[in-house]
């Protein structure tokens, strides 16, 4: 019968040996990242209490959201969107150029997916129903601004609007009003 | 044989303690890549998919892949077995669950033992010294890479489903074989059903390599792969990962990040990296119109 615990110690002992030899001789490495990849910000995981998925979304959340959009979607905030509120979307149209596309209309539907989280906005631009769909994590997305606050709405989801869509798509004086009053903040500010 | 038992499972969980397990160091002389040489794949376990934001804004899948105690357990050479191999253990076991040939197995290499054993077949140059952990920088970011695995249980399947079979039409007369074969052959000549006709049966549960997928990030302290696009298999599989065998030489990854860790990554090299690295896709802007 031979015996299976093993001297590791010894065997291990020669390889760290040679290890420190050539860690000693060579210079303390650095790491430069290359053009071809990128550093995001770093954080420090925590593993406790959590599965690795969670955590992984959980840091991208925070990463993506670092400008404080999740405040949007978050229910005990004061600025949070709800449906019904109507908003005014500013995206960039790339991201190597500074120019932004803005769309405006009315909330219809959030969906809360952690980092996936996304919101529709419809509006009726020359009589064509437009539904635009937003995922609130994506670089592209300048801003969100309310431009007024929803009443009467008594759903999570405001699908029916398709068909019955009443007054709620009446913005033009809205985006009227918003414009002078960006123009005189404009203005006060220069 | 109690008596045994015992002592080879108390000897095995005096084992190798996990500070010393990782980075045992390669040979004593680096190894060079050269246009001919094959370094060793990896086993991770698929934790599941999510999405990122590449520098264009453009939404990515991602599929997660988690590098658990991967370590060489042996190494096959050419004159014991007759070709260059390196057999790679994953994810430790607690010794009682693990029959006694498997923990003298084991115990000749001084791991843990080990749940999954796989063989990855390496030029003699990218050979390994057994106990060497791999970790998740072995794969830089901008890689392309081969995921195998088994694939998802879809059960007893009809020819529809398991082989893209038309079926026969909805309507016009058709009596009960919308969903049938139709027919399995010709006449008196050869008057009989070849074998390997197409049929109905279980469906899923083999293996399936995905080829060439981008490895977008990489996470040093988590040993994390993050995989574009999907990998065959449930969550929590054990998937081989390797160097894309159709991207040869300089096409594996881009000019800047080669030459590949060969024949792994140094310890020392993954110390000074950050925990999170994220490749680029390159190339133009593509919301901005090519004139």
């Amino acid at each position: 019968m031979f015996s299976f615990t093993r001297t590791l110690g010894a065997r291990l002992s020669g390889v760290t040996a040679r290890f420190a030899s050539t860690a000693a001789n060579a210079a303390k490495p650095s790491y430069k990242a290359p053009a071809s990849v990128t550093v995001p910000t770093q954080f420090k995981p925590n593993t406790k209490g959590q599965g690795l998925m969670q955590l992984i979304a959980k840091e991208e959340v925070k990463r993506m959201g670092a400008d404080g959009r999740s405040k949007l979607f978050n229910k005990s905030h004061p600025d949070c969107l709800r449906p019904g509120d109507v908003v005014l979307v500013e995206t960039l149209n790339s991201m190597s150029a500074d120019k932004t596309s803005t769309f405006v209309g009315v909330l219809i539907a959030m969906d809360r997916r952690g980092l996936h989280s996304n919101f529709t906005v419809r509006n009726v631009v020359l009589k064509v129903g437009v539904e635009m769909k937003y995922m609130l994590y994506s670089p592209m997305i300048k801003s969100v601004r309310i431009m007024k606050r929803g009443e009467g709405f008594r759903r999570a989801k405001l699908f029916y609007l398709r068909d019955n869509p009443g007054r709620a798509f009446r913005l033009e004086g809205l985006v009227k009003q918003d414009k002078a009053a960006q123009a005189k903040k404009a203005a006060k500010s220069a | 044989m109690a008596s045994l038992l015992s002592s080879v499972r108390a000897g095995l969980r005096t084992g190798l303690p996990a500070e010393c397990r990782s980075f045992v160091t390669a040979a004593t002389q680096p190894a060079t890549w050269t246009h001919k040489s094959l370094r060793t794949g990896v086993i991770a376990r698929k934790k599941g998919m999510t999405a990122m934001w590449d520098e264009w804004g453009v939404r990515i899948p991602v599929t997660v892949l988690q590098l658990e105690q991967c370590q060489v357990v042996q190494v096959l050479n050419e004159e014991t077995h007759g070709y260059t191999a390196l057999q790679i253990g994953s994810t430790d076991r607690t010794p009682k669950n693990v029959t006694v040939p498997m923990l003298g197995h084991f115990a000749k290499a001084g791991v843990e033992p080990k749940r999954k054993l796989v063989e990855f077949e390496v030029t003699p140059d990218a050979v390994l010294p057994v106990g060497t952990e791999l970790v998740a920088s072995h794969f830089v970011p901008g890689q392309f890479v081969d995921c195998s695995a088994p694939t998802m249980g879809k059960g007893f399947q009809g020819a529809m489903k398991r082989h893209g079979f038309g079926g026969q039409p909805a309507s016009h007369g058709t009596s009960l074989t919308h969903r049938s074969l139709g027919s399995t052959g010709q006449r008196k000549d050869p008057g009989k059903v070849f074998k390997g006709k197409k049929m109905a049966g279980r469906m899923g549960g083999e293996q399936a390599t995905v080829q060439s997928l981008k490895v977008m990030k990489i996470d040093n302290e988590l040993n994390l792969i993050y995989v574009k696009g999907a990998v065959p298999g449930v969550d929590d599989q054990f998937v081989k990962v390797r160097d894309a065998i159709k991207k040869r030489g300089d096409k594996i990854a881009p000019a800047d990040v080669l030459p590949l860790p060969f024949p792994t990554i140094q310890p020392e090299a993954v110390k000074a990296m950050p925990r999170e690295l994220v490749a680029k896709t390159g190339g133009s802007d593509p919301y901005v119109m090519k004139e």
